[in-house]
């Protein structure tokens, strides 16, 4: 038999495997899930979408009226003039602050963990402690730092100062510097660290040369994911004292001075004007969340970039 | 003497021969090891060098046995028994090589774990390594002969018997060289050189059938050295034997070579 | 011991076509080896469960012994032994001797970050620095101290050589050492290992994540490098023990799942002629 044989008169054989093999079967229940997860995905897309539309569309006039003067201008009770500058430049100070002491304390805390402390219950003990702190309340923070900052340290802080509302915020964000620092260095594969300790390389040598840089774009890229969580929290602020006024800036007064002076910052302004009864603070509210989303897509987006710059150098 | 056994000088390199010295034939007529692979055949180092001291230790044996036959002959021929007594003594070094190349052989293939050519090869060296060692038996047998014939007078003028002894023993050394060169001509060609072998034996066969039927007073001696000649022949047997080996290895093809 | 001929024997010409002495104890029976790591009634804890027990094991210097066995049996426990990478581990200890040139390794006063440098290590998957080739074979020598571009790169260099790496690499010692072939990285980590100027090199399965091709590399680059190093290679791969190591040692597992040591002799002996019935089944493949 000759192929040509085969293919006018298919065996049996043949007949039955193609028969087996050919033909999707319509699968019910799989498609059926597909379109709830994409129904799932649509819904929450859906609102996110829809709150934005809101918001642009209230406040999408004043900042195309005002333009960047709307950025700089101080907060005023007139709607015509009051701007966002302030709360910007306080909501930089506090973040300025966070960088000075939960990265680099944070930080610490998650390589000690990581790769000195021994596994035994003490340890865990820590571990679950950290977590559970990255899961307290952030009005909680609040209130600890009116207790401790504001109030008992105020001597230091100068009482409802942005210095207190920094140290506030950066309490509050460590734990999640840690943890997040923590999973970074956990990602890095074992065989790098023996292959370090194989050549004879002291631990500190280890962490230096191989551990801290192989986990450098997880902890940085969870550094700019914090950040700009902590640019967004509201209440711990209003509980030590962040005020709708701002800044103040008398003649002749240096920096610790305005830092331990009256402060504001713009979730709180946002909050502030949200209290407002006038039709035009509605606007302004909505053009004020705009910037405030604007500033943490921008620093998400640096967090992306970052991490693939480096990601690309391995 | 035939003048092959001028041939003293182990050529370590050819740069140590001295075409001058020692009797030895100039360099250039001491032909070296052929490595006959095609030159892109790679090295597997280990397991190339584990075969070349095979093949050394093979050809050693065959140096060995060579020179045992030539003794043996020497021995009847003088009709010397303490010769021939240091012949059949000889013999054991010979058992003993073979033991040590089969060790060594048994040793690359559990632990070189070769396969395809290089098995064939391996087993095709442990055949020649048992021929060989059936050589020196011959061999030995020889000088067992010529050490009953020693106290006796000669029954003829050795002609043939020498004659047989060294292209025996020539055999046996063209024979190796052709395995361990995987030369097919050259096997071949030994194996029709046999012939001439067997002429020898048939030659003194009806010689000294004639002596024994002239007179009664030969028969015992004329057996000894039918019997002498005829391991002469076995050894020329054997000879063929390898060189249908090398034909098998170099071609694949199973040929009698000794029709 | 080959054949001595006499002068009147040699009547075949013999070109010699191998190094003197052809398998390895031969030259090795020939001249006797001190030992370099010595245990005696050695046992690897780890917590309560002891993972190899009461080993009397010598490993001579400058010979390739290679540790087979079934899995499970503490191999690479007792490699990791030899240079204190059991230290990494929460909760391993040893009980028993472990000398080095007759120095006991586990004294309270030797520092394991020099017993590293003296003994080196090869792993199982190949396992470069994410960091340019130089810098893979330099780091050792840095975080020893080695300063000086021309010494560092000299010392690169001859590693890389060692290794019979130079040649693919000497003209991208800047890429990335995750960037080669994998039996190119293994000789990476070669080079790395060699680069700190061992005594010993330990490797720990260090082919069987390779092709055939670049394990028999690695196989011929090991027994070049018994020359100046004493090498212990545990692996899964019979076969590679038989072919590449000169003493090989066996081991399998007792009632207790403990590693103990069956046999330790010649590599040659051991599969062709072992002493112990388990080990003959084991390199046979007849398991039990």
């Amino acid at each position: 038999m000759t192929a040509q044989d085969l293919a006018v008169r298919p065996s049996a054989v043949q007949e039955a495997v193609r028969r087996q093999i050919s033909g999707r079967k319509l699968d019910i229940g799989a498609l059926w899930f597909q379109a709830l997860l994409l129904g799932s995905l649509v819904v929450a897309l859906g609102i996110l979408v829809s709150l934005l539309a809101d918001v642009v569309g209230r406040g999408g006039t004043v900042i195309v009226e005002r333009g960047p003067g709307f950025v700089t201008a101080n907060v005023s009770s007139n709607p015509a003039l009051a701007g966002v500058g302030q709360g910007i430049f306080g909501s930089l100070m506090i973040i300025v602050f966070v960088i000075l002491l939960a990265f680099p304390v944070g930080i610490g805390a998650a390589i000690y963990l990581e790769e000195y402390a021994h596994d035994n219950t003490r340890t865990r003990l820590l571990n679950a402690t950290v977590r559970n702190l990255a899961g307290v309340p952030a009005i909680v923070y609040g209130l600890l730092g009116l207790a401790v900052f504001v109030v008992a340290l105020e001597g230091l802080t100068g009482g409802r100062s942005v210095i207190a509302g920094g140290v506030t915020i950066a309490v509050l964000v460590m734990p999640i510097v840690v943890i997040t620092a923590a999973e970074a260095l956990r990602a890095v594969p074992a065989s790098i660290r023996e292959a370090g300790f194989g050549v004879g390389a002291t631990k500190w040598q280890v962490i230096r040369h191989h551990v801290l840089p192989y986990a450098a774009p997880g902890i940085l890229t969870g550094s700019i994911l914090t950040l700009s969580r902590a640019f967004g929290e509201t209440a711990p602020l209003i509980m030590v004292g962040a005020v709708v006024g701002g800044f103040v800036n008398r003649p002749g007064q240096n920096l610790v001075d305005t830092l331990q002076g009256p402060y504001t910052a713009l979730p709180t302004i946002i909050f502030n004007w949200a209290r407002q009864p006038q039709e035009e603070f509605r606007h302004l509210t909505a053009a004020a969340i705009i910037v405030l989303v604007a500033i943490i897509l921008v620093l998400n987006a640096l967090a992306i970039i970052l991490r693939n710059r480096f990601e690309r150098r391995w | 003497m035939s003048d092959e056994r001028a041939l003293t000088e182990p050529a370590q390199d050819e740069s140590e021969v001295n075409p001058a010295g020692a009797g030895g034939l100039p360099a250039a007529a001491i032909a070296p090891v052929r490595d006959n692979r095609p030159s892109h055949y790679p090295s597997r180092e280990t397991l190339d060098r584990e075969m070349g001291a095979i093949k050394d230790e093979v050809l050693r044996m065959g140096s060995l046995v060579a020179s045992q036959i030539g003794a043996a002959i020497e021995a009847l021929v003088d009709h010397d028994a303490d010769k021939a007594t240091a012949a059949i003594v000889g013999d054991g070094r010979i058992n003993e090589a073979q033991r040590h190349v089969a060790t060594l052989i048994v040793t690359a293939i559990a632990t070189q774990q070769p396969v395809a050519r290089d098995l064939r090869f391996l087993l095709a060296l442990d055949h020649v390594n048992y021929e060989l060692e059936r050589m020196g038996d011959h061999a030995a047998s020889v000088a067992k002969q010529a050490r009953k014939l020693a106290p006796h007078a000669p029954l003829k003028q050795y002609v043939d018997l020498p004659r047989m002894g060294d292209l025996a023993a020539e055999q046996v050394r063209s024979v190796l060289r052709a395995l361990v060169d995987l030369d097919v001509d050259a096997a071949r060609a030994v194996a029709k050189r046999d012939d001439e072998v067997d002429a020898l034996y048939h030659a003194i066969f009806d010689e000294v059938l004639k002596l024994m039927r002239a007179d009664p007073n030969n028969v015992e001696r004329g057996t000894r050295i039918l019997f002498a000649a005829h391991y002469l022949e076995r050894i020329g047997d054997r000879v063929t034997n390898i060189a249908e080996d090398v034909v098998f290895q170099a071609t694949g093809d199973i040929e009698d070579l000794n029709p | 011991m080959t054949i001595e001929l006499q002068p009147e024997e040699r009547t075949i010409d013999i070109r010699l076509t191998t190094v003197t002495g052809s398998r390895p104890e031969e030259a090795a029976a020939a001249v006797p080896a001190e030992a370099v790591f010595e245990l005696r009634k050695f046992s690897a804890w780890y917590g309560t469960f002891r993972a190899v027990r009461d080993m009397d094991l010598d490993i001579r210097e400058k010979r390739i012994t290679s540790i087979i066995g079934p899995s499970g049996t503490g191999k690479s426990t007792l490699l990791r032994a030899f240079n204190r990478m059991n230290d990494l581990i929460e909760g391993a200890r040893v009980t028993g001797t472990v000398t080095y040139h007759g120095v006991d390794l586990y004294a309270p006063e030797v520092d394991p970050v020099e017993v590293r440098r003296r003994i080196g290590m090869v792993f199982q998957k190949p396992n470069p620095f994410p960091k340019s080739i130089y810098d893979n074979v330099a780091f050792g020598p840095r975080v020893a101290g080695l300063k000086g571009k021309s010494r560092l790169d000299d010392l690169v260099e001859e590693s890389l050589r060692r290794a019979a790496l130079w040649d693919e690499v000497k003209d991208k010692l800047g890429s990335l050492g995750t960037s080669l072939s994998g039996g190119q990285q293994q000789r990476l980590c070669i080079a790395r290992a060699i680069a700190v100027s061992p005594d010993v090199i330990l490797m720990d399965e260090p082919c069987s994540a390779l092709d055939p091709v670049a394990t028999l590399r690695i196989e011929e680059l090991m027994w070049e490098l018994k020359q100046n190093y004493t090498i212990v290679i545990v692996t899964h791969n019979m076969q590679q023990a038989a072919r590449a190591s000169d003493e090989t040692v066996f081991l399998t597992m007792g009632e207790d799942r403990a590693g103990y040591l069956v046999e330790q002799g010649p590599t040659a002996q051991l599969f062709t002629n072992p002493q112990n019935r388990l080990t003959e089944d084991y390199v046979s493949g007849r398991f039990g």
